[in-house]
């Protein structure tokens, strides 16, 4: 991954991260990024090992609850959701989303505004084989206005109140009780990747020690050497 | 369709090996597991990776044997190694990648060309991506080899190794035991069916990202 994902150039970060799986014969895995203005600080890449069991739906469900916990603990700006997705066009040229549609990549952002509800919007490219077998692009649909297939949930990223039936909005506690180091170790534990920006691990609060009490006794040793070497910092600045 | 989770035991008359390489891309040692035994405390894999994560290099590669399976009737369709090889970048980040590479019938045949996976899917990608993100300094190289290769592993250096008096490796046999045992409880790379429980490796992140969490 050579690029490094902002704001404004999102569909093409999102391109390139997309490439750089079709190239090797893979499917992208579900990714979500979080951005504070223009800069990425989070990235979060969901376990694609989840859809292999048989119980396909229900891993998928569990795996899109742990990619979106960070985010709703952290409530950034905006966030960009990039995930493979099956594309087949109706005869009245809607997109709908069937197991036996054409593969694609799905790219769905939103960002809060202040005075005004959150800016959304997305695509879905579809890709192909061009003849020296390389992967190129096919088709790009915008997705229409407010109708992304997971607008309640990038909604509660960046606002924190879930959409309800209707015009209604429900408010949820997004409070998880654990910090968000605790949050990225047992996410890690569950088999997703979980990068921070440089600079922004002190500010959204990863830098402090793990509670001891959410730490596998496996890992024990390590958090106290990082607890250690965190205390050690500390000690240096004063 | 391919059940990767009897993978990475060395079960099938062919050990694991682990080589390691410097940051000219040339091998500086590489070793042959042990077979792996049906009493272990830990298994082969995790004892191989101590040497790894003493000796710090830029670049490894775990090749470990792999059984296809029939989904259906569970027969045994193909014979192949799993090669996953993990590298540090200038900045500090780490790159995984993982392949499988068909084994032809007989020998006559060349391979085919290695096949690309998820590097998620691969038993031992956390393993490497956690030897080469850490150092531990509990230990020093040549006593590691010392002990894997009184452990029945085959260890093979490029260069001389310094002298290691064998009489006095007992503190330095604890403390590998330790610290495969750690790996092993961490990454469970010979696990089979409680591969849903294994750790992600954080790997593979955009230029100017950190992993979350260093534990």
């Amino acid at each position: 991954m050579d690029e490094v994902p902002t704001w404004e150039r999102r569909e093409a970060w999102g391109r390139a991260a997309a490439i750089r799986w079709l190239d090797r014969g893979l499917r992208p895995p579900p990714t979500l990024v979080l951005f504070e203005g223009d800069e990425a600080t989070v990235y979060v890449r969901g376990a694609s090992r989840l859809e292999r069991s048989h119980d396909r739906r229900a891993d998928e469900r569990l795996a899109w609850d742990e990619l979106f916990a960070l985010g709703w603990t952290l409530r950034p700006e905006g966030v960009l959701l990039l995930t493979p997705v099956r594309v087949r066009t109706d005869a009245d040229g809607a997109l709908a989303g069937e197991a036996e549609g054409e593969a694609g990549v799905g790219m769905e952002w939103m960002r809060r505004r202040p005075d005004a509800p959150p800016e959304h919007g997305g695509v879905v490219l579809t890709y192909g084989l061009d003849d020296a077998g390389r992967v190129t692009w096919r088709d790009r649909e915008e997705l229409p206005g407010d109708d992304g297939p997971l607008r309640a949930p990038l909604t509660a990223v960046v606002t924190g109140r879930w959409p309800a039936e209707g015009d209604d909005v429900e408010e949820r506690s997004a409070d998880l009780g654990m910090s968000p180091a605790s949050l990225a170790y047992s996410l890690r534990c569950f088999g997703l990747t979980v990068g921070v920006a440089d600079g922004w691990l002190e500010r959204y609060g990863f830098a402090v020690p793990l509670d001891p009490r959410d730490v596998r006794r496996e890992d024990r040793r390590r958090a106290e050497a990082w607890r250690d070497h965190q205390r050690a910092l500390t000690e240096v600045r004063r | 369709m391919t059940d990767h989770r009897h993978t990475a035991g060395g079960s099938d008359g062919f050990p694991g090996v682990l080589v390691l390489f410097d940051d000219g891309g040339s091998c500086t040692a590489r070793v042959h597991a042990r077979p792996e035994g049906l009493r272990d405390g830990v298994d082969p894999l995790s004892e191989l990776a101590v040497l790894a994560g003493v000796t710090h290099p830029p670049r490894a590669t775990i090749i470990v044997p792999v059984r296809m399976r029939d989904v259906v009737d569970g027969t045994i369709i193909a014979r192949s190694v799993l090669v996953t090889e993990a590298w540090r970048l200038p900045d500090g980040r780490l790159e995984l990648e993982a392949s499988l590479v068909a084994l032809p019938e007989d020998d006559d045949v060349p391979p085919a060309p290695p096949q690309p996976i998820d590097p998620a899917l691969s038993p031992v990608g956390s393993l490497l991506c956690d030897v080469l993100s850490t150092v531990d300094r509990s230990v020093r190289p040549e006593e590691v080899a010392a002990v894997l290769a009184s452990w029945g592993h085959v260890v093979v250096a490029d260069g001389e190794l310094p002298p290691v008096d064998h009489a006095r490796l007992g503190r330095a046999r604890s403390r590998v035991h330790r610290s495969a045992d750690e790996l092993a409880r961490r990454h469970r790379p010979t696990a089979l069916a409680d591969d849903a429980n294994r750790p992600a490796a954080p790997a593979n992140l955009p230029p100017g990202f950190l992993p979350a969490c260093p534990v």
